[in-house]
C-alpha cells in the first residue's frame, strides 16, 4: 500500500478499505470547493454593487438572518441576490462535515461495523439535534 | 470604512491568522477573533461566528489532505466526536445565554484568558516525543477496536497504537467541543490533548485526527450561533477565504522553517492578543 503523495507505504489505521478514505477525502474536498466558490463569487457581486457603503451597516444588520426562512433563501436564490448566494455558501461550509459524518455511517455499515455504524449515527442524530431544535430554541 | 477596503482588510486578515495558525498548529480563528474584536471593532459573538466559519474551511481543507493520507484514524475521531459534539452546542448555547444576559465582557475575559493558556503548551509542543510502545486498550477501546498503524517517514517503520483511558479521552473531548462552541475557535489544542496524552496515540496520529475532528465541533456550534443571528457572512466570507488561503501558504512554508523559529515567532502574537482582549473585556484602553 503506499500514501497518495507517493512518499511511502501506509499502514491503515484500523481495517477500513482505502476507498472509503478516498471517498471521504473527497467529500470534504469537493464540500470546501463548492462552499469557497459560491462565497467569493456572492462577495464579490455585493462588493461590486455597493463597495463604498458603509461596513458597519453590514456588521450591525446581518443578511443571513433574512435568508433562515428557506422559502426566503429560495426566492432571494432565484432573483440572484448575493446576500441570498452568501447564505446558500455558509450553509454549504457547515453541511460538509455534516456529510462526512453521513459518510462515515454509511461505510461503517457496509463494511459491517455496526458498533461503529451506530457511534456515526448518534453523532448524525447530535448534529440534526443542534440544527433543528437546540438553535431555533436558543433564537 | 467603505466595504470594498472592510473585505480587503478582513481578507488580509485571514491569510495573516491562516497563516500563524497552520505554521503554530494552533488554528486560524484563534488569531482571527481577537483581530476581529481589538483592532476592527466587531462584537464578539459575531466575531466567533465568523470564527467558527473559518475553522470549517480550514479543516476540511487539511483534514481532506490527512485523510486521504490516511492519517487521521476515522473511528477514534467518530468515536471522540460523541462527546465534542454535544460539547460544542453547550459552549454555543452557552455563548447565546451570556450574551443575551449582557455578560459579553466575560466571554472576551476568558477568550483572553484560554489564549494566554495557549502560549505555554505552544513553545513546549515541539519538545514532545512520542513513545513507539503501542497503550494498552481498555475495555471501550476494545469494544470499538480504536487501535491501528501508520507508517513514519521520519523513522522509516511502521508505528502501531492503541487507544486507552478513553473514558477521561471521552470528558476532555467534551471541554474541547464546549471551547470550541463558545469562543469560536477549533479548540484543536485540547482535541489534541484528548488525543495524545489520554488516548495515548502517536502526535501525528492524534495532530491530524483532531483536524479532522474539528470540523464536525465547529458545524456544531455554527449551526446554533448561525440561528441566533451571529454568523455574518460578510464577516466570514472573506475571512474565511483568506485563512484557507493562509493556511494552504503556511503548510507550504512549514517545512522550510525550524519548529523553534515558528513558536518564538508567533507566540508573542498569541499572548498580545490575549492581553489585549482581556483588557478589551475590562473595559480598558
Amino acid at each position: 500500500m503506499t500514501s497518495s503523495s507517493g512518499a511511502g507505504p501506509t499502514v491503515s489505521p484500523g481495517d477500513l478499505p482505502a476507498s472509503v478514505y478516498r471517498l471521504m477525502a473527497n467529500v470534504l474536498r469537493v464540500g470546501l470547493v463548492v462552499a469557497l466558490g459560491i462565497l467569493t463569487a456572492a462577495i464579490a457581486v455585493l462588493i461590486g454593487r455597493s463597495p463604498w457603503s458603509s461596513s458597519e451597516g453590514w456588521i450591525s444588520t446581518n443578511p443571513l438572518v433574512r435568508y433562515l426562512d428557506p422559502r426566503v433563501l429560495g426566492a432571494g436564490l432565484a432573483a440572484g441576490t448575493p446576500e441570498a448566494y452568501l447564505t446558500l455558501g455558509v450553509y454549504a461550509l457547515v453541511a460538509t462535515p455534516v456529510v462526512r459524518v453521513v459518510t462515515g455511517m454509511y461505510a461503517f455499515f457496509r463494511h459491517g461495523e455496526r458498533r461503529m455504524g451506530v457511534l456515526a449515527t448518534a453523532v448524525f442524530a447530535v448534529l440534526l439535534v443542534g440544527i433543528f431544535v437546540v438553535g431555533p430554541l436558543v433564537r | 470604512m467603505d466595504l470594498l477596503a472592510f473585505a480587503l482588510l478582513l481578507g488580509l486578515t485571514g491569510i495573516f491568522a491562516g497563516l500563524v495558525g497552520s505554521l503554530t498548529g494552533l488554528g486560524g480563528a484563534v488569531v482571527a477573533i481577537p483581530v476581529l474584536v481589538v483592532a476592527f471593532g466587531v462584537p464578539f459573538p459575531e466575531a466567533a461566528g465568523a470564527g467558527l466559519l473559518t475553522v470549517l474551511a480550514t479543516s476540511s481543507t487539511s483534514g481532506a489532505a490527512y485523510v486521504r493520507d490516511r492519517l487521521s484514524d476515522l473511528r477514534i475521531g467518530m468515536f471522540l466526536e460523541i462527546a465534542t459534539v454535544p460539547g460544542a452546542l453547550v459552549g454555543a448555547v452557552g455563548t447565546v445565554f451570556l450574551v443575551h444576559a449582557r455578560l459579553e465582557d466575560a466571554l472576551l475575559i476568558a477568550l483572553g484568558a484560554v489564549l494566554l493558556a495557549l502560549v505555554p503548551g505552544t513553545i513546549a509542543r515541539n519538545r514532545q516525543r512520542t513513545s513507539t510502545v503501542p497503550a494498552e486498550a481498555d475495555h471501550l477501546s476494545r469494544q470499538f477496536g480504536l487501535r491501528g498503524a501508520y507508517y513514519d517517514e521520519a523513522r522509516k517503520e511502521p508505528i502501531a497504537y492503541a487507544a486507552a483511558r478513553t473514558r477521561p479521552a471521552l470528558g476532555v473531548g467534551f471541554v474541547a467541543g464546549a471551547v470550541s462552541g463558545m469562543f469560536g475557535i477549533g479548540g484543536g489544542v485540547f482535541k489534541v490533548l484528548a488525543l495524545e496524552r489520554y488516548l495515548r496515540l502517536p502526535m501525528k496520529v492524534a495532530t491530524a485526527t483532531s483536524n479532522f475532528m474539528i470540523g464536525v465541533t465547529g458545524a456544531a456550534g455554527a449551526s446554533v450561533l448561525m440561528v441566533a443571528g451571529y454568523v455574518n457572512p460578510v464577516l466570514g466570507a472573506p475571512l474565511a477565504l483568506g485563512t484557507a488561503l493562509g493556511a494552504a501558504g503556511g503548510s507550504r512554508l512549514l517545512p522550510t522553517l525550524r519548529n523553534r523559529t515558528v513558536r518564538w515567532l508567533f507566540v508573542p502574537v498569541l499572548a498580545v492578543l490575549g492581553v489585549e482582549v482581556i483588557l478589551r473585556g475590562l473595559g480598558l484602553p
